[in-house]
Parts: C-alpha cells; sequence; structure tokens
C-alpha cells in the first residue's frame, strides 16, 4: 500500500489540496491521509477500479475525518490524467445523480456525499457513518478543496464542439467500452473500439457519439460491430440503413446506428412509439455542420 | 466466544423462535426440496426463511454443532449495494436455531452494517458472538495465520498461487451471501464474484491485470469460474430485492426493485438467474458461461427445478 512513502515521491501536489486541522476547528484526522497511485487504486477501490484506470486515473488521496459532532467522514480527491479525463469520471460514476454546479465545475450532492470535478481532480466526500445529519459540514469540506484546485480545467473537446455544457443535459464522456457498458451494454468485446464518446439520455431515447480519427476508420468499426452484433443473440432483427443498420435489443427497444463522417452515431429507443429518424437527422445536421 | 453456550442456545429451538417473536418455523422444511426458490415479499426476513424452508429446511445444511463460514458482501454503502441485512439476519438465526456450533464471518462484517437492520437488537446476542476473521477487510494483506496459498488448483484455466482464507476449508458448512447486481467490468456480480472476497488483495488484482492486458473481461470471468472450484457453497441466498443496474458495483446507480430473495445450492444458476434480473442471458456473463464449463453448476434454468413463491 502507498502511504508515506508514495507522498514523497509523486503526491506532493495531491496531498496540499487535503484540508488540514487548521482549516477546520476542531476537526480530527482519522488516519492520516493515504495515497494511492496507478494500479495501486484495487487497494482502496472495492471493485470498480477498472473504470477510473480506463479513464486515466493517476493517484489519489484518501483522508478520513471526524467532526465536532463526531460524523466519520471521508474525502477522496482523484487526480486524473487531465481535466477531461475528470469530467469523464465525474460523469459516468454519478449518471444517476442531479447534476448542479454548487461546488467545482459540476458537482453531484445527495444526503451522505458531494461529487464534484474541477481541472484534474474528482473529488469524492461522504459520511461513512454519521451520528447527525450535519451537511453543512460536508459542504465546507467541499468548498475548502474547490478553492484549493488554482484553475477549472477544460471540458471535453467533444462536448465543446457539440455544445454540450449545459449541465442538465448530463452529458457523458466516455474513454473506453467499459464506460460505455456503464451506460449502455453491447458487448464486453470492445467492438466500436473507443476512444472517445459522448452519451446522454433524451428521455424517449439514449444518444452516443463515438469519435474516431477519420472516417475510413468510422466505416471500418461499423462494419465489425455490425457484424458483431448480428452475431449477438441479444440482438435481433439487424438490418442495412442508411449510412449503417438498425436491429433491436433483447428488450425489444429500436437501436439505429449510422456513420457520419468521421463519427459513429448510435440512437437506442427507450420507447417504441416515437420514430428514432429525425432524432438521427438531428444528429447528423450537428455534426456536418461542425469541424471534424 | 463461549462454544458450549452457542450450542445450548442452539438447541432451544421453540425458545430461540418465541425470543424473537417469529412465526414457527419447520426446520425440516419442504420434503420435496427444490434446486433454486425465489421468494417475492417485501418482508426479506420473512422471504429467507421460506426460501431455505422451501429448499428443504436448514437441517438439512447446518447439522446440529457444525461450523458455518459466511460470506457477506457488506462492504459497500449506497441503497442497492450490498445484501440487505434482514436476509443475512435471517440466515443467522436459522444457524443459530439449526444448532451451529459457531458462526465464521470469512470476510470482515462491520457492526454498522447489521445496525442498518430494524431487527438488529433482537439479533444482537448472535451478532455478538459471531467469530471475525478482522484481517480479511478490504484491502486484505496476506498473513500466515488467516490465510494459506493454494499453488494450484485442480481444473483452474489460470489461477494458481492463490491466497485465501484457511477458514474457507476448516469450516463444515459454507454459505454465500451475494447481491445480485451489475459491475462495471463483469457485468454482474453475484455469486461467484462474491467469491473474490475470500483472497487477499494481491491475489485479487492478479484477476484484472494477470492477463498482461488492461480491463481483459475474458480472463477476468475465467479467474472467478477458477476460484470457485476452491469450494462450492454448500447454500447461496441472494439478494434480489432491489439493486444496481449500472454503475457498478459501489454505485450510486439506477435501482431496479424486483423484492426477490433466492436462494440454492447452486451458484451458476444463482448467477444465470441475476443476469436475467439485469435483462441479460446467462451466457452474457462470461464468469457464469466459464464457471458452467468447469461443470460448477447450472446455467440452464429450464433443466433446473425452480418454486417461485409469493410470500
Amino acid at each position: 500500500m502507498m502511504i508515506l512513502g508514495a507522498l514523497n515521491l509523486a503526491g506532493q501536489e495531491i496531498e496540499k489540496l487535503v484540508p488540514t486541522l487548521a482549516d477546520l476547528n476542531g476537526w480530527k484526522m482519522t488516519s492520516e491521509p493515504q495515497i494511492f497511485i496507478g494500479d495501486n487504486l484495487y487497494d482502496l477501490i472495492d471493485g470498480g477500479a477498472d473504470l477510473y484506470l480506463e479513464y486515466g486515473f493517476e493517484r489519489v488521496v484518501s483522508a478520513h475525518y471526524a467532526d465536532p459532532s463526531l460524523n466519520n467522514i471521508q474525502v477522496e480527491i482523484y487526480e486524473m490524467i487531465d481535466a477531461p479525463s475528470a469530467y469523464g469520471i465525474f460523469s459516468i460514476t454519478q449518471q444517476a445523480a442531479e447534476w448542479s454546479k454548487q461546488y467545482g465545475n459540476l458537482s453531484a450532492v445527495k444526503e451522505d456525499y458531494i461529487s464534484f470535478w474541477k481541472s484534474k481532480y474528482y473529488v469524492n466526500l461522504s459520511w461513512s457513518s454519521r451520528q447527525h445529519l450535519d451537511e453543512p459540514l460536508l459542504a465546507k469540506l467541499a468548498n475548502l478543496i474547490g478553492q484549493k484546485i488554482p484553475d477549472d480545467g477544460s471540458y471535453p473537446d467533444l462536448l465543446q464542439t457539440f455544445q454540450f455544457l449545459d449541465p442538465g443535459k448530463k452529458v457523458i464522456f466516455l474513454k473506453g467500452n467499459l464506460a460505455l457498458s456503464n451506460f449502455y451494454y453491447f458487448d464486453y468485446k470492445d467492438i466500436f473500439k473507443i476512444q472517445e464518446a459522448l452519451a446522454c439520455s433524451q428521455g424517449s431515447h439514449h444518444r452516443i457519439v463515438i469519435k474516431f480519427t477519420d472516417q475510413s476508420k468510422a466505416l471500418e468499426i461499423l462494419a465489425d460491430a455490425r457484424q458483431s452484433i448480428s452475431n449477438n443473440k441479444r440482438f435481433t432483427d439487424v438490418t442495412m440503413a442508411f449510412q449503417g443498420f438498425s436491429c433491436r435489443d433483447n428488450k425489444g427497444n429500436l437501436i439505429l446506428i449510422r456513420q457520419i463522417e468521421n463519427y459513429i452515431a448510435i440512437l437506442v429507443a427507450l420507447d417504441n412509439s416515437i420514430s428514432l429518424a429525425p432524432f438521427m437527422d438531428e444528429v447528423t445536421q450537428k455534426i456536418e455542420n461542425n469541424p471534424r | 466466544m463461549d462454544r458450549r453456550r452457542f450450542i445450548y442456545r442452539g438447541s432451544g429451538l421453540i425458545a430461540g423462535g418465541m425470543l424473537l417473536n417469529l412465526v414457527p418455523l419447520r426446520l425440516f422444511g419442504n420434503i420435496a426440496g427444490h434446486d433454486l426458490c425465489m421468494v417475492k415479499s417485501s418482508d426479506y426476513y420473512k422471504a429467507t426463511l421460506r426460501a431455505i424452508h422451501e429448499l428443504g429446511g436448514i437441517n438439512k445444511y447446518v447439522p446440529h454443532g457444525s461450523s458455518v463460514g459466511f460470506l457477506l458482501n457488506s462492504n459497500f454503502e449506497e441503497p442497492g449495494t450490498y445484501p440487505r441485512p434482514d436476509i443475512a439476519l435471517a440466515m443467522l438465526f436459522l444457524c443459530w436455531e439449526a444448532g451451529a456450533r459457531e458462526i465464521v464471518m470469512l470476510q470482515m462484517v462491520s457492526k454498522d452494517y447489521w445496525r442498518r437492520s430494524g431487527k438488529f437488537d433482537k439479533h444482537r446476542f448472535i451478532i455478538d458472538e459471531l467469530v471475525q476473521i478482522e484481517k480479511n477487510e478490504h484491502p486484505a494483506v496476506f498473513n500466515d495465520k488467516d490465510f494459506r496459498v493454494m499453488e494450484t488448483l485442480d481444473g483452474a484455466v489460470h489461477l494458481k498461487n492463490i491466497e485465501i482464507i484457511r477458514k474457507i476449508s476448516e469450516v463444515d458448512v459454507f454459505i454465500n451471501i451475494p447481491i445480485l447486481k451489475h459491475h462495471a467490468t463483469t457485468i454482474l456480480t453475484g455469486a461467484l464474484k462474491n467469491m473474490m472476497g475470500l483472497c487477499t488483495r494481491k491475489t485479487n488484482v492478479t484477476f484484472h491485470l494477470g492477463s498482461g492486458v488492461r480491463n481483459d473481461p475474458e480472463y477476468l470471468g475465467q479467474c472467478i469460474a477458477d476460484l470457485n472450484l476452491v469450494r462450492k457453497p454448500d447454500l447461496t441466498v441472494a439478494d434480489a430485492s432491489e439493486f444496481i443496474t449500472g454503475n457498478g458495483p459501489a454505485g450510486p446507480g439506477p435501482l431496479k426493485r424486483l423484492d426477490l430473495v433466492v436462494a440454492g445450492t447452486d451458484p451458476v444458476a444463482i448467477d444465470a438467474f441475476g443476469a436475467r434480473c439485469l435483462d441479460m442471458e446467462a451466457d452474457d456473463i462470461i464468469a457464469v458461461k466459464r464457471a458452467y464449463e468447469l461443470g460448477i453448476g447450472e446455467m440452464d434454468l429450464s433443466k433446473l427445478s425452480v418454486s417461485e413463491i409469493q410470500a
């Protein structure tokens, strides 16, 4: 386990983000902050570390506090490879929560935890056990950490390209197949060879837009994906469609997949009374009107 | 723990039932028995008792005076990520009532976990006497007293040099209590994957990284199947009451509620059912497919006697 030894090697910067007891009158730190680097993340996260590693996890500092009401609070500050990766891990792990701009660039706030991203950091604060519901103290910690992170960092280019910066839209940034599987499951094999993609739910349907280096790559992946889906018994009615194909998943949901320039767009109907075609046209126009 | 006292208490079957103000239990259960039993109820404690009854009663699995090992996936906080304590408490009570000599938590279970149940106080007399393997707490590190190394495992495709809890081969009865829920890498985590709770962190990390390819679900699924060759649980009681269908295993994630407790002796069958809970087929889950191929259990539920009960 990486503890103090690691602090001296690579964790100096992240350690500075941990609120000190001088900042927190009457609080106690119940154990020394621990830093976990790279694959040592498996020592901190009991299941689920793979997803963080897929997003470019670098290191995390974990600290435990007891506040004056004897609430136990756990703080985890994850340093990702860059700000888009921090946005990505926030967006995928908090996809079920409401998002707001209360902390950092975007945050998810519930009764027992606060999560936010800012710059290349993804921050989680939670009550591990609570004697009293005393949320302002959790908020105090979140504000302290947010203030210690000097710059905001930039959203993923893909979000900026498509102008998906409204937190209410909850657009998820994907960097691999684990993340895609966490949003919509096609296959444990990476049939779309995802490097970067956006995903969001629009009520009646899911939208996934995957970016490739060039159009020929997108075409090649589309053909391979069609073959994989045709061979997967979870999917039926695989049919050629304009610049792509359609199929149905095992819930009967219609799926429309289209190659558009260097992108593959995927729409999954959650309500079979709707037509996906107009939505696909909208996505097509958005891609065609934006620079590569 | 005072073992003699524990056996003595275990002998007081009727008294125990009265103490806990429970409906009378027929310890010998349904004579016909089933391979798999699913009980639907929002009273998860009662559902668990009923499921075990349908499987033939606790005495079929837990002989008087036996030592019982529990593997309970309790180390999560978010709703739908850990088995409801009422299910585990019902199993503790049944084992106590059957006269178990000792009940060993093969992976550390904190008091905070039990306190999440409104039945905590009534079961405290059992909880206080549980044997805990305190060193098997995430991230578990090898020590000679609690763990041993299994250099090879008959039939295993990948796994070797497994650092595993000694007690798993010492207890007379092994009861696995998972929740059936989403997992980002394996899609489903249930009975089969819960077995990783018996191993040190070092061993478990090899499941994820051992193939040399990061995020290799094929390798991970095979390792999970291999690990289940160590010992098949005598009983698996899975929580399918409410579980996350995304952002697993830690959540928070979208919740699906079925109000089901699923019990049986075949962990492959239970996970095959778990796949259905996530709108998958059994062979979508690599660990299930590989465990079936290793002969650990049946993944085709149509070949099993399945009892479905509304309690």
